[in-house]
């Protein structure tokens, strides 16, 4: 169960946008910014609206928390 | 927080465990707290040099102001109202219908839609966003509660499932049989049997679903941020750094005092359903 939470909150933590968004809208100079507040910026902020890379931004993450959960149940296996 | 004397003896030897508690809850209450007594300190004692804790002088001139000052607070309010309730309802209806069928029916592939619908819990939210900004914008549904109510939806429904399905499938089977023999047709099954039995459930899956929808900022932010009518409270509260550059902070946190009424109104009102719904599916084994 514990294992199960620490993992949750984990991907929870790599998707954070909320408070950089609001505090420090990444800055100063990009050193609080988190994936998802790039990839936010790179659709809607920067006035381009390039989807494209965003999306591939996007799937990048998708595919890290996926390897991250993996990589942790594996670990949580070895030691029981 | 308050152990009696004799309680004390009995738990001396966990007191390391309790204080550690007692440390971590008091880590999480206490920015809570802040903000709660905040809202009711004065304006010049919150820009004051010496950060005080407990208020000095009490006032509740931050909520008078905050409605003056906050024009679209009642908007964003109901706006965050409607598309958290329509979630929550729809949701629920098309959630616990698909797990009825998945936990009481036997067709082809229904293992394998189980897994799938569980697998989109795996995905963050965050990769569907532009996808759905993009689908969204093709249905002319940007910027309307409609929209974000699908969105939001579309998000909670394997939680739904997930919770629905659990509780549906330690329904006894006796009961559906007898029903079935008594010339229940399966739609009058699934009202009178499946979803009082299922009550419990449906509340815990509810307030989940309410709560996330409540929170949820980025959707919201890039979606329904066009303009006011369809801004919903979270959005609208962010938006108080935009008009005057810097925080006011009185404003800011009465808002955020009054946004979080709703949530603790529906968690005291159906704390112990909750708890029960959530461990119902989990101790079955």
């Amino acid at each position: 169960m514990i294992f199960l939470v620490a993992l949750l909150v984990m991907i929870g933590a790599l998707k954070v946008f909320g408070q950089m968004f609001i505090m420090t809208q990444g800055g100063p100079a990009d050193s609080t910014l988190s994936m998802v507040l790039y990839l936010y910026n790179i659709a809607f902020r920067y006035g381009k609206f390039r989807f494209g890379y965003a999306s591939a931004l996007a799937w990048f993450l998708a595919v890290f928390i996926f390897l991250v959960a993996v990589a942790s149940f594996r670990l949580s296996r070895e030691r029981d | 927080m308050a152990i009696t004397a004799d309680k004390a003896k009995r738990y001396s030897g966990s007191g390391l465990l309790y204080l550690v508690l007692a440390v971590v809850s008091a880590l999480s209450l206490l920015p809570f707290l802040w903000v709660v007594l905040s809202s009711l300190k004065p304006h010049d004692e919150l820009y004051s040099k010496h950060l005080t804790f407990w208020p000095h002088a009490w006032t509740l001139k931050n909520y008078t102001q905050m409605f003056e000052r906050m024009v679209g607070f009642g908007l964003y309010y109901r706006n965050s109202i409607l598309v958290s309730c329509g979630t929550v309802v729809l949701t629920l209806f098309v959630g616990s219908l698909a797990a009825y069928a998945l936990a009481r029916f036997r067709f082809k592939g229904n293992r394998a839609l189980l897994l799938i619908f569980l697998g989109t819990m795996m995905v963050p939210g965050e990769v569907g966003l532009i996808g759905q900004y993009e689908l969204l914008s093709s249905y002319r549904l940007l910027n309307t509660l409609t929209g974000l109510t699908l969105s939001y939806s579309a998000f909670s429904l394997a939680l739904t499932i997930f919770v629905m399905y659990s509780v549906f499938v330690s329904v006894p089977q006796e009961l559906l049989d007898a029903a079935r023999v008594d010339g229940c047709s399966w739609w009058e099954s699934y009202w009178q049997i499946m979803i009082p039995m299922g009550a419990s459930g449906l509340a815990a899956a509810g307030t989940l679903v309410f709560l996330n929808s409540w929170n949820e900022f980025i959707f919201a932010l890039t979606m329904n941020n066009w303009s006011d009518e369809a801004r919903t409270l979270p959005v609208g509260i962010q938006l108080l750094q935009g008009q005057w550059q810097h925080w006011d902070y009185g404003v800011l946190f009465s808002s955020v005092m009054l946004s979080f009424l709703p949530v603790i109104i529906l968690f005291l009102l159906l704390q112990k359903t909750f708890m029960r719904g959530l461990t119902a599916g989990a101790v079955k084994g």
